[in-house]
């Protein structure tokens, strides 16, 4: 950018200060102090962003307002900043739009600030709004180190991030680094698989012992076995001991009898004999009770003739005693016949003689009438019909006397109306007239029934009230056709009454008439029966009806008559035999001819001689057994011994004796028998018991050859005196026994708990979950080591980088600066920079002599080399800016002063440069070193164009 | 006279796959089974193809696991050899030295164990019909200084001869048998050298082969593809057949995805975006390319994969993932539950973020920034190595720097030159980000 023109107004002292016609590269403003200078140089600081509210320049009095012309990239552009407002750019001959940032480029405002508008205040102090090394690095480093200063941030960055993960040094163990956690579960896992790795020391330890378990276990089962063994064996030792010691004892016993005679003895007879025996007893018993009883119980003293009478007929007796009940029953039945016969005998004869007045109790009047002529309903229904005519006969009779009365009594009213009153006549029904007729129905019933049967008097009464309630009707039926005309219809009435009454007269005679042609018959009837005359007809039926049922009751009479007689006869036979029997051993007062006195007794004697009969026979069955019994006993006696015999002559105590002699040679044969037996069966038993395959196992170690299984035995259990000794052994062994077996429990839990400690060592989970540790661990400690480690690596890149591009830049500025600082001092080589460029740590260098540090210089010297640097600075900048000097060289001498000069000169062909002062030598220098440069004078806010330098320097030193 | 063999190395029976995968009970038994899965596999190829033996180059057990189960495992296997009459020659590695394997089980007489004091040579089947040589010698200690190799003396070359060496072939190195490449290759009598120690299979056929079997499953993100073990077939001419048998039934998988584009912004996005690199996935089968190793197509499938999820791009996902690390766990979280239960199963073993913010392309900055200019300058032309050198010491005491795979412990973070040389780029990525980014704003 170049001024053409510019045009300041409001700003400080400036009040519409003009500067024109810039046509050289360098302008010399020159003026004393106060003159505004300073102010003009604020002026150019306010270029690139315009007048910042907070910067420190002079308020304005009313605005700002900053106008130029200025020439960028060839083109005019008029520059306008008013106020606070943003600088406007814009083009005056057609040349493209740009703003403010176009025309300073990556120069910054404050580089600019710092950089191109250099005060001799500022020159060796941190320009204003620069707080830090950093910021001065950057102004002095321009727009390359921009790009650079923003890598450390980059790399810090990187490191911030390595940091959090690790620290410093990525180091695991720190704890608060990230990596702490997963590296421990990584370690965490790795101890646990050290442990499951031991694992297998473990099985090989628990394997051993478990082996050695095992053996135990097995010595152990081996000790029970043989320990089982000797107490099974001492146990069937014991279970032996007795027999054993019995068969040694039998065989000490058996050794002298002599078996064949033992072999011979009829033992098994014993029992029968034992039987015989107390059969003997009980049946000599029973003879001489039997014969007791019949002694003290016999009807007939004389025992012995009786009972042997008793015994001959025997068979007879039991037959009529067999009978003798059937003939009580007998006895009993034909006496209450008997008396049967007599009382229907009696209540016939009575009945006979209550029939007939007349008669008297004799059958023969039933007897005289032959029931067999006429039937009974023949008789009874002739009577019967009489009795029906005589019923109606009555009743019509009765009727027409009603009739009668009641034709009088008509008559008599008809009379009556007849002398008073035809017309008005009023007949009455007399309401007692039904009344009447039903009493004369009942009473002639009644009498009917009297003098003939009940069913007559019923049929007379019911005929009765028949025809008197048809007389009462007829009279109504009368009175009501009389309603018209009474005296009419009450004449008619006995007009009717009349034929009524002949009618019923004819009627009578008629029945009559019947009643006598029946009569007649009945009496035709009495006669051919033989009945009494004298009977009523209406009694004949019945009494012919009695007379019959007695002629059948009297003839059954007779019937049972005769066949008790019948019955009686034979009784009187069969209880003749009886009599007959025991007329030889007792007095009979039976006889046959009343068979049914005295039957009783006899009956009682053969009953009493049956019961002697009965005990007669007791004896002589109980004297039979005794034989038998003396019988059998010989038979086993003889079988025995034939001397030894008995019969029914041997006296009992013989007998006896000779029983028990048997008795006494079964004992001592049963008993060697038995000896035998015993030592068969437990030679046997024991045998049995040897054959056992258990027994033979337990034994077997003990026996010698074919050494037989009992001797064996009995050698062993010859060692002990008794079975508490094989007891004790026993006991002590199964003592042992548990406890091996406690031991053996004991061992085969501990096998168990270590076969089960086997199975967990071999399986691989404690492994695998030990792995899963590490794994879980180690993918985020790989992530975070990775993490950390790209993070390190780029933070390390990146400072590299920036390294090299810091030294790339300083390097070049560094050079720039010496070529100036050397052109300026001529004292110095140029400079270098101790440290980084942010410390400014710069070194003027001589030769060979020790480089100065900036404190170690001169005050000049030290300007001159901050000046060259921001010239250098300056010279590097690609964009075209004015550069304005605020007497920064006026503490050069003047040859100092005149190599600024022309380092100035140097500059002029790419930056306008402004150079203020209030130093006429400073304008003097300028124009000695035959620069080309216009002149202005300030004065109080004013410019003023000078022709030369002379006359800038004259009015400078006259100020 | 030629021989058919199965060679195998660096069974670390014990060791677990490092999955974190306990909290997951689908995939937990084939999880927690790999490693023994393998080696059965591979115990069953030997009995199946009825080789003449077994060659084992260390590292059978791991010494930091020891497991029972481990244990008898191994014996169940060697006794199953046994029933076929098949030997096994076995050399102890730096994972299992013969000087702290006192607890370890007793192995049937069909194995044969390398001394550990000298170089020994075994015959086979033995020494009347000697139909082959197998030297070998085991570890001492966890370190081994001695070369051994040297003293692998064959009387002659006229049956095949084969040398069996635990070795990084680092011949600077002082901890695991420091030998180089060429040093084995120049023994001429050896017809076949069978290596362990480096978990990757690989071949060199320069001269006789010298191979690494690998792991028979890999155990962790670095032991990435297929694991298996070579069944070999030599003759004393120098012929040779070599198959490898794929075994591992989970492979390991770094995936990288582009997580950079605008449209994403959210971990559904991000999960949607994993999700749809799962079409492609597949074991990489061309292990051995120019070399004459064939692959065996075997009839095992692969069960799962196990995954590490590398997100990259520049996009706005990237602020998300930065500022809150929750981000990370909950897309772990989310793509366990959901990718678990496909057949083969997913199972992620990590996310990790490699995502940058949104800047313009680096061709874009250059020579029109002065700084990026400068930076790319910078680094561009040192050496790798002075790189190495100048920033070894700034990657924190987390870092172990190991020659070593095998140096490293689980508590530090092994830094071998390559994965210095990771985090140089990826620390080189974040700076031009930072630097561009600072140029956007």
């Amino acid at each position: 950018m170049y001024l053409n023109e510019l045009r300041i107004d409001d700003f400080g002292c400036f009040r519409n200060a003009r500067l024109e016609h810039f046509d050289h590269d360098l302008v010399v403003i020159g003026g004393p102090q106060r003159a505004g200078k300073t102010t003009f140089m604020k002026v150019l600081r306010q270029f690139p962003g315009g007048v910042d509210r907070s910067d420190n320049v002079p308020p304005p009095t009313d605005q700002y307002r900053i106008d130029a012309e200025i020439t960028h990239d060839r083109n005019r552009y008029r520059y306008v900043l008013n106020g606070h407002a943003k600088p406007t750019v814009s083009p005056i001959d057609g040349g493209p739009e740009i703003d403010a940032e176009d025309i300073f480029g990556p120069v910054t405002e404050r580089q600019y600030r710092n950089l191109y508008t250099i005060s001799l205040d500022e020159l060796r102090k941190l320009p204003p709004g620069i707080n830090d090394s950093e910021d001065l690095a950057r102004v002095l480093l321009g727009g390359a180190y921009g790009d650079i200063a923003e890598i450390p941030d980059i790399e810090e960055s990187f490191a911030d991030r390595a940091y959090t993960i690790g620290l410093t040094k990525g180091n695991p163990n720190t704890k608060t680094s990230q990596l702490y956690d997963p590296y421990q579960t990584v370690r965490e896992g790795i101890e646990a698989r050290k442990k499951a790795s031991q694992q297998v020391d473990e099985y090989r330890s628990v394997t051993q012992e478990l082996d050695e378990k095992r053996s135990e276990q097995a010595d152990i089962e081996m000790e029970i076995d043989r320990r089982r063994r000797t107490r099974n064996r001492l146990n069937i030792l014991k279970e032996l001991f007795d027999p054993l010691q019995r068969i040694e004892t039998l065989n000490a016993q058996l050794e002298d009898v002599d078996r064949d005679s033992i072999a011979e003895f009829p033992t098994h007879l014993a029992d029968r004999l034992d039987h015989f025996k107390e059969q003997f007893g009980t049946a000599t018993t029973e003879l001489t009770e039997a014969r007791q009883e019949f002694d003290r119980q016999a009807m007939i003293d004389t025992a012995d003739e009786y009972y042997e009478w008793l015994l001959e007929y025997d068979d007879q007796i039991e037959d009529l005693i067999a009978d003798q009940a059937l003939w009580a029953k007998t006895i009993k039945d034909l006496t209450e016949r008997k008396d049967d016969l007599e009382t229907k005998q009696r209540t016939l004869e009575r009945e006979i003689a209550s029939l007939h007045s007349e008669w008297d109790k004799s059958f023969t009047h039933i007897d005289e009438i032959e029931t067999s002529a006429v039937d009974r309903s023949q008789v009874a229904s002739v009577v019967a019909t009489i009795n029906n005519l005589q019923d109606k006969r009555d009743t019509l009779e009765t009727s027409l006397e009603l009739d009668q009365t009641r034709k009088t009594e008509l008559e008599s009213d008809l009379a009556e109306m007849e002398e008073e009153h035809e017309e008005t006549k009023e007949i009455t029904v007399p309401k007692r007239k039904p009344a009447l007729v039903a009493g004369l129905a009942i009473v002639a019933g009644t009498g009917a029934g009297f003098v003939a049967t009940s069913l007559v008097g019923g049929l007379v009464g019911l005929g009765i009230l028949c025809v008197g309630l048809y007389a009462i009707d007829s009279t109504i039926t009368v009175e009501a056709t009389v309603g018209g005309d009474p005296y009419r219809e009450l004449k008619s009435q006995v007009t009717t009454l009349q034929g009524d009454i002949e009618a019923a007269s004819k009627r009578c005679a008629k029945l009559d008439v019947q009643i006598d042609e029946n009569r007649e018959e009945l009496t035709e009837h009495v006669t051919e029966l033989g009945l009494p005359k004298e009977l009523p007809p209406s009694e004949v039926s019945d009494f012919y009806e009695r007379v019959v049922e007695l002629d059948d009751q009297i003839c059954t009479y007779r019937d049972d008559q005769t066949e008790w007689k019948q019955k009686k006869a034979e009784f009187a036979t069969d209880l003749e035999d009886v009599a007959t029997l025991l007329d030889d051993v007792t007095e009979i007062s039976w006889t046959a001819e009343e068979p049914l006195t005295d039957a009783t007794e006899l009956l009682s004697t053969l009953e009493t001689v049956a019961a002697d009969l009965e005990l007669a026979q007791d004896v002589r069955r109980a004297e039979s057994e005794r034989m038998d019994c003396i019988a059998d006993i010989n038979s086993v006696l003889t079988e025995w011994a034939a001397e030894r015999s008995i019969d029914v002559t041997t006296t009992d105590d013989r007998i006896l004796q000779r029983i028990q002699a048997f008795n006494d040679e079964t004992e001592r044969v049963s008993d060697v028998e038995n000896a035998l037996d015993e030592y068969e069966q437990l030679k046997t038993h024991v045998t049995t018991r040897l054959q056992t395959p258990s027994a033979r196992d337990i034994f077997e170690p003990l026996r010698d050859d074919d050494r037989p299984w009992i001797d064996v035995v009995h050698t062993s259990v010859t060692e002990y005196a008794d079975t508490d000794a094989i007891g004790d052994d026993i006991q002590e062994h199964n003592k042992e026994i548990d406890r091996l077996e406690t031991q053996h429990d004991e061992l085969r839990e501990v096998c168990i708990e270590l076969e089960q400690q086997q199975d967990d060592l071999a399986s691989e989970a404690d492994l695998q979950d030990a792995q899963a540790t590490i794994d879980d661990g180690r993918v985020e400690f790989e992530r975070l080591g990775e993490a950390y480690a790209v993070n390190r690596i780029a933070e390390g890149m990146v400072r590299q980088l920036h390294e090299c591009l810091m030294e790339d830049i300083v390097h070049s500025l560094v050079d720039d600066v010496s070529t100036i600082f050397s052109e300026i001092t001529q004292d110095y080589d140029g400079i270098e920079l101790d440290g980084n460029v942010q410390d400014l740590e710069f070194r003027a260098c001589r030769g060979k002599k020790p480089a100065h540090g900036v404190g170690e210089l001169s005050r000049a010297t030290a300007e001159q080399l901050f000046l060259a640097v921001r010239l250098a600075r300056i010279r590097q900048t690609d964009v075209s800016l004015p550069v304005v000097l605020d007497d920064a060289a006026t503490n050069f001498d003047p040859n100092h002063m005149k190599r600024v000069f022309d380092v100035i000169d140097e500059l002029t062909p790419t930056n306008q440069v402004f150079f203020l002062t209030c130093h006429p030598r400073c304008v003097r220098t300028a124009a000695s070193n035959g620069l080309s440069a216009q002149y202005w004078s300030l004065n109080s806010g004013q410019f003023t164009q000078r022709e030369t330098a002379d006359t800038l320097e004259q009015q400078l030193s006259a100020d | 006279m030629n021989v058919r063999f199965l060679h195998t190395a660096d069974l670390h029976l014990g060791s677990q796959l490092k999955t974190q995968h306990r909290q997951v009970t689908e995939t937990i038994d084939t999880l927690n089974s790999a490693i023994y899965t393998a080696v059965e596999r591979l115990f069953e190829t030997a009995i199946e193809e009825d080789v003449d033996f077994v060659v084992i180059a260390g590292d059978l057990y791991d010494e930091d696991s020891r497991s029972v189960k481990a244990n008898m495992f191994l014996k169940n296997q060697f006794c199953r050899l046994a029933e076929q009459n098949i030997p096994a020659y076995v050399s102890y590695g730096n994972h299992d030295p013969v000087g702290s394997a006192t607890d370890y089980v007793d192995l049937p007489d069909n194995v044969h164990e390398f001394d550990h004091e000298d170089p020994e040579e075994f015959h086979y089947p033995d020494e009347e019909s000697l139909e082959a040589r197998i030297w070998g010698q085991s570890y001492r200690d966890r370190h081994e200084s001695r070369s051994m190799y040297r003293r692998f003396t064959p009387v002659d070359d006229r049956i095949p001869n084969i040398g069996v060496l635990h070795t990084g072939l680092n011949p600077d190195g002082r901890r695991y048998v420091p030998v180089a490449r060429s040093d084995l290759e120049s023994k001429d009598e050896i017809h076949y050298w069978a290596l362990g120690h480096i978990h990757d299979s690989r071949i060199y056929e320069n001269e006789q082969p010298v191979a690494y079997a690998g792991v028979p499953q890999g155990r962790q993100i670095t032991e990435s593809g297929l694991g298996g073990g070579y069944l070999v077939e030599i003759d004393a001419e120098g012929g040779y057949e070599i198959e490898f048998v794929p075994t591992s039934p989970v492979v390991w998988q770094t995936v990288e995805v582009d997580v950079g584009d605008e449209d994403i912004s959210s971990v559904p996005d991000i999960e949607r975006q994993i999700e749809q690199t799962l079409g492609d996935f597949s074991a990489p089968t061309d292990l051995f390319g120019g070399t004459n190793v064939t692959v065996r197509d075997s009839d095992w499938e692969v069960d799962g994969y196990v995954c590490r999820w590398v997100l990259t791009g520049n996009g706005p996902v990237h602020e998300m993932l930065s500022n809150d690390e929750e981000t990370i766990h909950e897309l772990t979280r989310r793509l366990r539950d959901g990718l678990t239960s496909r057949q083969p199963f997913i199972w992620t073993e990590a996310v990790r973020n490699a995502t940058g913010p949104p800047i313009p392309p680096i061709d874009e900055l250059r020579g029109d920034d002065r700084v990026i200019d400068e930076y790319l300058a910078l680094f561009g032309e040192l050496e790798r190595e002075t790189v190495r050198e100048y920033f070894r010491d700034e990657v924190g005491m987390v870092w172990e720097p190991v020659n070593d795979h095998e140096d490293g412990r689980p508590d530090e973070l092994p830094l071998t030159d390559q994965r210095l040389d990771q985090l140089l780029e990826r620390a080189q990525e974040r700076v031009l980000e930072e630097l561009a980014l600072r140029r956007t704003t």
